[in-house]
C-alpha cells in the first residue's frame, strides 16, 4: 500500500513546487516596475530515486533554489558609469546655473554696462560743463560698480548654493553606507541554513552601492559571507561587514569657510579629510565647480575691477573738477581698492563723487570748465588693450572669460550626453537580464497553472484509486 | 532581445523627453528669434558678439561726436563768416568815407554805423553752441571777449573722438582770431576790435589817415578770417568722412551681429514644426506600445 501513499506524495509535491512558481512569477509581476529589482527564477530539481524491488524509481520534484537573474560584469561597469553620470550631471547642472549670471539676455550685463559707462564719457567730453550729464556719468558708475558686485554675489551665492549640495550629498552618502552594512548583517543573518541567496536582500544593497557609486567614487568586494567590503576615495573604508564609515563635512577657513569632507571611522573614529581624494561621483564634479570654476570667475572679475578702478583712478586724479573742486585735483572717482580678492565686492564711488557732480575731473588744468582732456582720457580706456598680457581689453577680457566659462559648458554638456547614452546602454543590457517581461511572465503563469492543475489530476486519480482499493471489501 | 517592462518605460521616456527638449530649444528661438539664448549655446559666437557690441558702442559715441562737432562747426563758421561781412562792410565804409567829397559831419554820421559793426562783432566773438562760447577754449563758460573787444578765452583745444585713436579739434583757436601776436603786431597789425577802434577814430575825429590805414588793416583781418573759415571747412570735410567710414562700419558689424545673433526665421519655424511633428509622431507611437501585453489577450 506504501506505493499508492507514495504516488500521493508525489502529486502533492508536485502541487507544492508548481504553486511556488506561480508564486514567484506573481512577485515578478508585482515588482516589474520596482527600481533595482531582478526578476527570480523558481529551480525545480529531481529527488533522488529510490529503489524499489531492484528497480530505480523517480521519487517526484522539489524546489531546488530561487535565483535571481543577475550579472556582476554588467553590475560593476553600470556602477562606474554611475560614477561618471553623477559627476558631469552634477557639473552640468551647476554650470548652467553659473551661465546664467553671464546670460546674453541680461540688458545690464558687465559687458553693456562698460559700454554704457564710457559712452557717458564720450558725452561728458562734449559737455564737461552740464550738471546733467556729469549726473549721468555718476549714475553710469554706479550701475557699474553695481555690475561688478552683482557678478561677483551672484557666483558667490551660487557657490554657497553648492556648498550647501554638497553638504547634503555628504549626508545622504553617510546614510547610503550605512543602510549598506545594515543590509550586510541582514543578508548575512538570512542566509544562514538555507538553500538560495537572499535575492531581495541583495537587490536592495545592489540598489544602494549603485546609489552611492554615483556620489562618491569606490571599490568594492564580497566575502565569503556574503557581505560586501567598500573602499572610498584614497582606500579609505566605508563599508566593512556590518560596519559603517560616517561622511561628515568641517569648515574649512583656509577656504573661505567651506566645507571639507571627512570620512569618520566606525571603530576608532579616527577622521580622513578625502576632500582633494574624491575621484568621482557627484562629490567631485560638485567640488570642481566649487573650488575651480566658480573660484576662477572670481578670480577673473576681481582682476577686471582692478585693472578698471585703477585705470579710471589713475587718470582721474590728474583731473580738475568744476566750482570749489576746480582748483584741485588728485580724487579718486571710485574708491581705490584695498584688498584685491574683493576689488569687485567692495567697488563703489568715491566719497567725493557721491557727494557732488563737480568733483567729476574731466579738466586736465585749473579752472577750466570746457577741458576735456581727462574725459577723452578716461573714455580712451576703453578700446585699449589694457591687459598686456592677453592683449585685450575690459570688454574683450570679459567676452574672453565668459567664453570660456561657455566652452566648458559645451565640453561637459558633451562629457554628460556621451556618459548618458554608455549609461543607457548598459542599463538596457542589464534590464535585457534582470528585468520583468509581462508577456514572458503571462507565459510563465500558464505554464505553472497547467502544471498545477496536472498535478492536481493526480492527486484525485490517487484518490479514486484508492477509493478503489477500500471497496474491494465489500 | 529581451525586453523587460521597465525598459518599454525607461525607452518611451527617454524619446519623449528627447522629442520635448528638442521641440522646446525650437520654441525657445522662435519666440526669442535669437539663435543663441544661453551662453553654451554658442560660446563663440558669445564672444564675438559682445566684442562686436562693444565696437557697435563706442561706433555710437563716435557718431554722437561727430553730430555734436557739425553743430559746434556750424555755430564756428556761421560766426566767422558774419564776422567777415561785418569787416566787409566796415572796409567799404572806410573806403568810401576816405573820399575827400565827405567831410567830418558826414564821417561822424557814419561812425554810428561803425559803433554798430562793432557791437555785432562782440556779440559775434561771444557765440554759443548750447552752453558754451564757441571761440572761448577751455574756459567755455565765460564770454570770449568783454565789451572793450579784449579776448577772455584761453588756448585751450577741444578735442573729440571720431574714430579709433583719431581725435579732432572742434574749436579754432579764439585767440588768434581776435588778437594779433606780437609777429603780427611788429610788422603794425592790430587786434581785429582795434582795427574798427581805429575806423572810428578816424571818422569821429575827421582824421583821414586813420581811415586810410584802417582799410589796409580790414584787408589784413579779411584774410584771417578767410583763413580760418577756410580751416573749418576743412575739419567738416574730415568729419564728413569720418562719419561715413563709420555709417560704413556700423552697417558691416550690425549685420555680422545679425548673423551670429539673430536666428533664420526660416529655420526656426520649420525647425519647430518639424519637432513638434516629431512629438506628436513619439506620444503616439508610445501609447500604442505601452498597452498590449500578453496578459490583454489572456482569458
Amino acid at each position: 500500500m506504501a506505493g499508492l501513499f507514495h504516488s500521493l506524495n508525489i502529486g502533492s509535491e508536485s502541487l507544492y513546487a508548481n504553486r511556488q512558481g506561480i508564486d514567484t512569477t506573481a512577485h515578478n509581476i508585482a515588482n516589474a516596475q520596482t527600481e533595482g529589482y531582478s526578476r527570480q527564477r523558481v529551480k525545480l530539481s529531481q529527488r533522488d530515486p529510490m529503489e524499489k524491488s531492484g528497480l530505480l524509481i523517480g521519487n517526484g520534484v522539489y524546489v531546488g533554489s530561487i535565483d535571481r537573474f543577475h550579472n556582476k560584469f554588467i553590475e560593476r561597469q553600470i556602477n562606474l558609469a554611475h560614477n561618471d553620470v553623477g559627476d558631469s550631471e552634477a557639473r552640468m547642472d551647476t554650470l548652467t546655473r553659473l551661465g546664467e549670471i553671464y546670460s546674453p539676455e541680461l540688458n545690464n550685463s558687465l559687458a553693456s554696462e562698460l559700454n554704457n559707462f564710457f559712452a557717458s564719457w564720450q558725452n561728458l567730453s562734449k559737455y564737461p560743463e552740464e550738471l546733467t550729464v556729469r549726473t549721468q556719468v555718476k549714475e553710469q558708475g554706479e550701475n557699474i560698480a553695481g555690475a561688478f558686485r552683482r557678478i561677483d554675489s551672484e557666483v558667490r551665492r551660487q557657490r554657497q548654493g553648492i556648498n550647501e549640495y554638497i553638504k547634503m550629498t555628504a549626508e545622504e552618502a553617510s546614510e547610503t553606507i550605512s543602510t549598506i552594512a545594515n543590509l550586510n548583517d541582514q543578508i548575512r543573518q538570512t542566509e544562514v541554513g538555507v538553500r538560495n541567496p537572499s535575492n531581495d536582500l541583495r537587490d536592495q544593497r545592489d540598489r544602494l552601492v549603485r546609489k552611492l557609486s554615483g556620489i562618491i567614487d569606490l571599490n568594492y568586494y564580497e566575502d565569503a559571507d556574503g557581505m560586501v567590503t567598500i573602499h572610498g576615495p584614497g582606500g579609505v573604508q566605508l563599508v566593512d561587514r556590518g560596519r559603517a564609515a560616517s561622511i561628515e563635512v568641517r569648515q574649512n577657513g583656509e577656504n573661505q569657510g567651506l566645507f571639507d569632507i571627512i570620512a569618520v571611522d566606525s571603530e576608532d573614529s579616527s577622521q580622513r579629510n578625502i576632500t582633494t581624494t574624491i575621484n568621482g561621483g557627484r562629490l567631485k564634479g560638485l567640488l570642481n565647480i566649487r573650488d575651480v570654476v566658480s573660484a576662477s570667475l572670481l578670480n577673473s572679475n576681481n582682476e577686471m575691477a582692478v585693472k578698471f578702478v585703477d585705470l579710471v583712478n589713475s587718470n582721474h586724479r590728474k583731473g580738475y573738477g568744476l566750482e570749489q573742486f576746480g582748483g584741485t585735483n588728485g580724487r579718486n572717482f571710485f574708491d581705490s581698492v584695498s584688498d584685491p580678492n574683493f576689488a569687485a565686492q567692495n567697488i563703489k564711488l568715491s566719497l567725493d563723487v557721491q557727494n557732488s557732480t563737480d568733483a567729476i575731473s574731466a579738466s586736465s588744468l585749473q579752472s577750466s570748465p570746457g577741458d576735456n582732456i581727462i574725459a577723452n582720457n578716461i573714455a580712451r580706456i576703453q578700446s585699449s588693450k589694457v591687459f598686456t598680457d592677453s592683449d585685450a581689453t575690459l570688454n574683450e577680457f570679459y567676452a574672453d572669460y565668459v567664453g570660456v566659462l561657455g566652452m566648458e559648458t559645451v565640453r561637459v554638456q558633451q562629457v554628460k550626453e556621451s556618459d548618458q547614452i554608455i549609461m543607457a546602454d548598459l542599463q538596457s543590457r542589464r534590464e535585457a537580464v534582470a528585468g520583468v517581461s509581462l508577456d514572458e511572465e503571462a507565459t510563465n503563469l500558464i505554464r505553472w497553472q497547467t502544471a498545477f492543475t496536472a498535478s492536481s489530476k493526480v492527486v484525485t486519480a490517487v484518490d479514486e484509486m484508492l477509493q478503489t482499493v477500500l471497496n474491494l471489501k465489500r | 532581445m529581451r525586453i523587460s517592462e521597465r525598459q518599454k518605460y525607461w525607452v518611451a521616456n527617454r524619446r519623449i523627453e528627447k522629442g520635448r527638449t528638442d521641440n522646446t530649444s525650437a520654441l525657445d528661438i522662435l519666440s526669442t528669434q535669437k539663435r543663441i539664448n544661453k551662453i553654451h549655446d554658442d560660446p563663440i559666437g558669445v564672444v564675438r558678439g559682445l566684442k562686436l557690441k562693444d565696437r557697435l558702442a563706442e561706433i555710437k559715441s563716435f557718431k554722437e561726436n561727430i553730430d555734436y562737432s557739425k553743430g559746434f562747426l556750424d555755430v564756428t563758421e556761421t560766426a566767422i563768416s558774419n564776422l567777415h561781412q561785418r569787416i566787409e562792410r566796415a572796409q567799404e565804409l572806410a573806403i568810401s568815407m576816405a573820399n575827400d567829397t565827405y567831410d567830418g559831419i558826414n564821417r561822424n554820421i557814419t561812425s554810428k554805423e561803425v559803433k554798430e559793426i562793432m557791437n555785432e562783432v562782440s556779440s559775434l566773438a561771444n557765440s554759443k553752441y548750447g552752453a558754451k562760447y564757441v571761440f572761448s577754449g577751455f574756459r567755455s563758460l565765460s564770454p570770449a571777449v568783454d565789451l572793450e573787444g579784449n579776448f577772455l578765452g584761453d588756448d585751450g583745444q577741444i578735442f573729440l573722438q571720431i574714430g579709433e585713436e583719431q581725435y579732432k579739434r572742434i574749436n579754432i583757436p579764439g585767440r588768434e582770431l581776435f588778437e594779433a601776436n606780437p609777429e603780427e603786431r611788429s610788422e603794425g597789425h592790430f587786434n581785429l576790435i582795434d582795427a574798427l577802434g581805429l575806423l572810428l577814430h578816424g571818422l569821429n575825429h575827421n582824421d583821414k589817415d586813420a581811415i586810410y590805414k584802417s582799410i589796409g588793416e580790414f584787408s589784413f583781418q579779411l584774410d584771417k578770417l578767410s583763413s580760418f573759415q577756410a580751416s573749418v571747412g576743412a575739419t567738416w570735410k574730415a568729419i564728413e568722412d569720418a562719419d561715413q567710414k563709420l555709417d560704413y562700419d556700423q552697417l558691416q558689424k550690425t549685420s555680422f551681429l545679425s548673423k551670429i545673433e539673430d536666428a533664420d526665421i526660416y529655420k526656426a519655424t520649420s525647425d519647430f514644426k518639424r519637432t513638434e511633428s516629431v512629438l506628436q509622431s513619439t506620444l503616439l507611437a508610445s501609447n500604442k506600445l505601452l498597452q498590449p501585453s500578453l496578459l490583454n489577450f489572456l482569458q
